[in-house]
């Protein structure tokens, strides 16, 4: 009896795979579809989903340029293995790819914080929160201001550390604070401007 | 408030993503149901203003993706398929019927769609932003030489003072100044395009439209492009990128101090 050809180990055992590879198992089971991408759809779902992509890699892993080197690498990922993924699921695709390599920056962040904690044990206490809350609350504030004086006055970050996280221009981020202040200045002091 | 000490924003930013570590993840959402401040700020940094990746960014993942060890290969693809777009035309064209062809038809017409420039992303990029130069009406000069009396439609003395603060980047306090100044000469153009470039600076680019929109119908031969430039920041900076790449296409088109950058913005 002919025995059935053995599957590569990636797509014989569904609980060992990667997000990426659960991804392109399910587009096989599910779709006739062919898979195989030729330059020009890989152009246009790098096109349709670049901003969507680095949006996403963005919101997991905080750091703008980390998260521009992970949406990138998606990507050429995809270009490598475009023989074998469907165009309908290129979204998922890339999305879990994303997801896969920010769980493992976040993993060696851990490691990372641990020797750090190691080595220079916290001891200051956080100043009250409860303070900025309520100054935050300033409706004239807008979310641009409000972030910029939170990571600078509570996390205690420089320009360009508020500059990697927000993709505001180092002036940007200065006027930032500066207006910011400004207007905190304006709610709670005398309207004369006084520091 | 909160008991413990605030997490990263960057971890509180991937918090409900499923890609913290366990502990990381559960220490971080229990912050976060305490603490007032940090749900503010990711909500904050999940606003558009923040989450949208800028055009700066965009270019450089395009130039990573599509990178120079890729280019033998993509070029030789791109003229693979021209060639081939050439051929199909020429024969669909060769085996149409005399007559049949639509009168304007050649092949340079039937080319264009593959050969016309690849369209900018469109939406949410961010402009650069940097301070304008300063470029005051021939009239200063009179002023300058003690003939300001000449020159009555605007006092450039008080224009001068409100730009001092905008020339030391305070552009907080220069927008109080230079508000004052556009409601007292409302046909000056100057210092309604310096207002609108201070509230750019101070993140409101609604304000900014307003009264840069107010500077571009006044007009000001010296102050245009750079009126359209600061235009089209603000009207990105919005969200209307479509009106932000018209101003753009028309510095780009014409020649001028901002038609670089304004090609560059445009992909071109």
């Amino acid at each position: 009896m002919e025995e059935a050809p053995k599957l590569p180990k990636f797509l014989s055992s569904n609980s060992a795979r990667s997000p990426v590879e659960k991804a392109e198992v399910a587009s096989a089971e599910e779709s006739d579809e062919v898979p195989g991408l030729s330059e020009a759809e890989f152009r246009g779902i790098y096109e349709r989903h670049a901003a969507e992509i680095l949006r996403y890699a963005i919101r997991c892993v905080g750091r703008r340029e980390i998260a521009e080197e992970i949406a990138s690498e998606a990507f050429l990922k995809m270009h490598l293995h475009r023989d074998r993924i469907l165009a309908s699921r290129a979204a998922a695709w890339l999305t879990a790819a994303v997801k896969n390599q920010a769980t493992d920056y976040w993993r060696r962040q851990q490691v990372e914080r641990r020797h750090l904690d190691v080595a220079a044990p916290e001891t200051a206490e956080p100043e009250s929160e409860q303070d900025w809350s309520d100054l935050l609350r300033e409706r004239a504030l807008k979310p641009e201001h409000r972030v910029c004086l939170t990571l600078h006055y509570v996390h205690g970050m420089n320009r360009g550390e508020i500059s990697a996280r927000t993709g505001l221009s180092d002036n940007q981020v200065k006027n930032c604070l500066q207006y910011g202040l400004k207007l905190l200045r304006r709610s709670i002091g005398p309207k004369d401007g006084a520091q | 408030m909160s008991a413990t000490r605030c997490p990263e924003p960057d971890v509180l930013l991937a918090c409900g993503e499923g890609v913290l570590p366990e502990a990381l993840e559960r220490e971080a959402q229990e912050h976060l149901a305490e603490c007032a401040l940090c749900r503010q700020l990711i909500e904050d940094l999940r606003s558009p203003a923040f989450a949208e990746p800028t055009l700066e960014e965009l270019t450089r993942m395009e130039r990573t993706v599509f990178s120079a060890k890729r280019k033998p290969l993509t070029w030789t693809i791109v003229g693979a398929i021209a060639a081939a777009v050439l051929v199909a035309t020429l024969a669909s064209l060769w085996m149409q019927q005399p007559g049949s062809a639509p009168k304007n038809e050649t092949i340079a017409t039937a080319l264009k769609p593959a050969l016309l420039p690849k369209q900018p992303p469109e939406p949410k990029l961010r402009l650069p932003l940097e301070p304008a130069p300063l470029r005051l009406p021939l009239a200063a000069a009179a002023v300058f030489r003690g003939r300001a009396a000449e020159h009555p439609g605007l006092d450039l003395e008080a224009l001068g003072e409100a730009l001092a603060p905008y020339r030391a980047g305070d552009y907080a306090d220069a927008e109080d100044r230079l508000r004052n100044l556009a409601e007292r000469f409302p046909a000056a153009v100057e210092p309604h395009f310096y207002l609108g470039v201070s509230e750019l600076f101070a993140g409101d680019p609604q304000a900014a439209t307003s009264d840069l929109e107010a500077a571009r119908r006044i007009g000001g031969e010296a102050l245009d492009d750079e009126i359209a430039w600061y235009l089209a920041i603000a009207r990105e900076r919005s969200g209307s990128w479509q009106d932000a790449a018209k101003l753009l296409e028309g510095l780009c088109d014409a020649e001028g101090l901002r038609q670089k950058q304004a090609c560059e913005a445009l992909g071109r």
